[in-house]
């Protein structure tokens, strides 16, 4: 099949995607409750960095899971927002990864993480320009040609803000529109970076490509000094519910994960906050 | 035939019988290269108890339960009639509702004093076996039992091999005495090491198949991946006062979403899944001295000799508050009146199996 061909099946496929309900990032912390409470989940998000060289305990762990859950790989460490390209061998493992497990889409983030051949080793927001826009369509257009399944693409959260051209809803808007790829919207990195920028989260969700909607994220930070943290280290805050229960009216969310990496508090807890997001996108499809 | 001849000549024969019945227990399990099914959800721990080591062990997580939520008390005591001894005793207050079904049957059960191992042994655990037939036909149809025919044809190959075996040492060892030689002690010592690797390698004590001790391996490393202590906090557990307090908010205020039946211990979903580790490792799991509190209530389940795939359906779980032991000690003196529920039968559920009354029951 020709590379665009494949390409032009990964954009098509977007707009027709399962409807999935809401789950967890998988953290093997949590392993035992998440399959004591399988019947609750049946969604779970795995970091595929991961698992791109996985060990053979790696790999039974993976497919057990696989098994079991809908797996959502959300990658960290493609950069598609470097200037210098798509790193090949990254890409192939990836590629490798999701070949194995068939997931509906999968994800990355409008970030860099490499610049040159420095791994900077952190999702790096960046500059609000059009070049910015171009790069990240040509790496997904990369992308596209190797992985067939959907990519979706997620904002990223920001403690600083690089000069360019356009706010950050144009420059999403921008995003989605050049490359035609579905939206991971984290609702906590929209409301960290509200807070922290002083602009209106609400007000921002009119300017955002809410019809591209795929998935969303959401977790709560902390705060430090005057800086909202996105830290994934405490429960949903208040307001980003607000924010969520108003994108589940206005977006076709087909997914809603759960992101919680630090001070993992008893399974039962992240349950409560997966049902309150699972009664808001029951709401939608209600 | 010269001796060394027939030493060869029995050993291929030594060889073979052991082949024939590693081979059988092969044929036996001939599903053990099949995909295993799906993980439970969700789990029950009683089931997994059960799968474990049958109904003993789930009477020993149903024991297990009850003293952690106050409804079972053991302590030191003898009464008219009977040898002292360590008693097992429902506390006099009503059933909660939230019981699992086969918790409740022991409950039932020891509405009057009852020793531990008489559970074990008594109609409770013939009780348990029938009303958890299901799970049995269940594992079997997933190739994860033993029925009790294949165990007792197992058990005959591997008797009989032994018996042939010790034949031809007899006919042998009398046929040397009859030639006047008395140069039997190597054959001897190979009889016996022969009927020891035999044993070791041939017997069907298991109940569980190669399918099953994966399948429990997998529930294992899934459910409770380390086979790590159960915190007390893990079970929200409702104090004595709680449990008997006229004032539903009591309760409430520790039992989220759940009736407001005043006599409703604070089970939740957490609770039945921190259980699960129990279900699944027995005693093993727990801390030191709650281990030492359950061993002291069933010594045969002494995890020091659990093994997971439960040749002998021992081992359990104990508990912190399982414990009380020492703290309870004189509510036996002080308050031996029992339940008056009776020890009626509760069908095998979907949460929980329970087993046709026996034991206690009634006034």
């Amino acid at each position: 099949m020709a590379a665009d061909a494949v390409a032009a099946v990964a954009v098509a496929a977007v707009t027709d995607l399962p409807f999935l309900g809401a789950g967890l990032g998988y953290r093997a912390p949590l392993r035992s409750g998440i399959y004591q409470h399988r019947h609750e989940l049946p969604v779970l998000e795995i970091i595929a960095d991961d698992y791109l060289n996985p060990t053979g305990e790696q790999r039974d762990e993976l497919d057990l899971l696989a098994a079991h859950f809908v797996l959502l790989p959300h990658a960290l460490g493609l950069s598609l927002g470097s200037a210098d390209g798509i790193d090949g061998k990254y890409l192939d493992q990836l590629a490798a990864l999701i070949e194995r497990l068939h997931p509906p889409w999968w994800s990355e983030h409008i970030a860099f993480t490499r610049a040159g051949a420095i791994d900077i080793g952190h999702l790096t927001p960046l500059p609000f320009t059009h070049e910015a826009v171009d790069t990240l369509a040509t790496n997904v257009a990369k992308v596209n040609r190797v992985i067939s399944t959907p990519l979706i693409l997620e904002n990223s959260a920001a403690t600083f803000t690089l000069p360019g051209d356009m706010d950050e809803p144009a420059f999403l808007s921008a995003v989605i529109a050049a490359t035609n790829c579905g939206f991971l919207l984290d609702v906590t990195n929209l409301h960290v970076n509200a807070v922290n920028q002083g602009f209106s989260a609400s007000g921002a969700l009119d300017r955002l490509p809410l019809d591209h909607v795929v998935q969303l994220h959401f977790t709560g930070g902390h705060r430090r000094v005057d800086l909202e943290i996105d830290s994934h280290a405490y429960p949903t805050p208040e307001p980003v519910w607000t924010l969520m229960a108003e994108i589940c009216r206005r977006a076709p969310v087909r997914a809603a994960i759960l992101e919680r990496d630090q001070r993992l508090p008893p399974i039962g807890e992240l349950l409560d906050e997966v049902r309150r997001a699972k009664a808001l996108l029951r709401e939608l499809h209600s | 035939m010269n001796g060394p001849e027939f030493l060869l000549l029995y050993s291929i024969f030594i060889a073979v019988a052991l082949l024939i019945t590693r081979w059988f227990n092969h044929w036996r399990d001939p599903r053990s290269g099949e995909p295993l099914p799906a993980i439970p959800s969700p789990a029950d721990p009683y089931e997994l108890a059960w799968l474990r080591g049958g109904s003993p062990e789930a009477i020993r997580l149903a024991v297990y339960e009850l003293i952690h939520a106050d409804l079972l008390e053991s302590s030191w005591r003898a009464y008219a009639g009977s040898r002292a001894g360590t008693y097992l005793l429902a506390n006099p207050q009503p059933e909660p509702a939230a019981l699992a079904p086969l918790a409740r049957v022991v409950l039932r059960a020891c509405a009057t004093p009852q020793k531990p191992k008489d559970l074990m042994r008594g109609s409770l655990v013939e009780g348990v076996d029938a009303a958890c037939r299901h799970w049995q036909l269940k594992h079997e149809d997933e190739g994860f039992l033993l029925s009790l025919t294949q165990r007792k044809n197992g058990f005959m190959l591997m008797i009989g091999s032994m018996m042939i075996l010790i034949g031809i040492t007899y006919a042998r060892v009398s046929d040397t005495f009859a030639h006047g030689h008395a140069n039997v002690l190597f054959l001897l010592a190979l009889t016996v090491v022969a009927i020891v690797v035999m044993y070791r390698f041939g017997r069907p004590a298991t109940r569980l198949t190669t399918r099953g001790s994966a399948y429990l391996k997998r529930l294992q490393s899934t459910l409770a991946p380390r086979m790590r202590v159960v915190p007390p906090s893990a079970f929200p557990r409702a104090s004595r006062s709680e449990l008997n307090a006229t004032s539903s908010h009591a309760v409430a205020s520790s039992n989220a979403a759940e009736s407001t039946d005043t006599h409703q211990p604070s089970w939740s979903p957490m609770a039945s899944a921190a259980l699960v580790p129990v279900a699944l490792y027995g005693m093993a799991a727990l801390p030191g001295s709650e281990q030492r509190e359950m061993t002291h209530l069933f010594p045969q389940a002494d995890p020091k000799s659990e093994k997971a795939d439960n040749t002998s359906g021992g081992g359990c779980g104990t508990s912190s508050a399982c414990g009380s032991v020492e703290s309870n000690s004189s509510w036996f003196s002080s308050d031996s009146s029992s339940s008056s529920d009776g020890g009626g039968s509760s069908g095998c559920g979907g949460s929980g199996c329970g087993g046709g009354g026996g034991g206690g029951g009634g006034d």
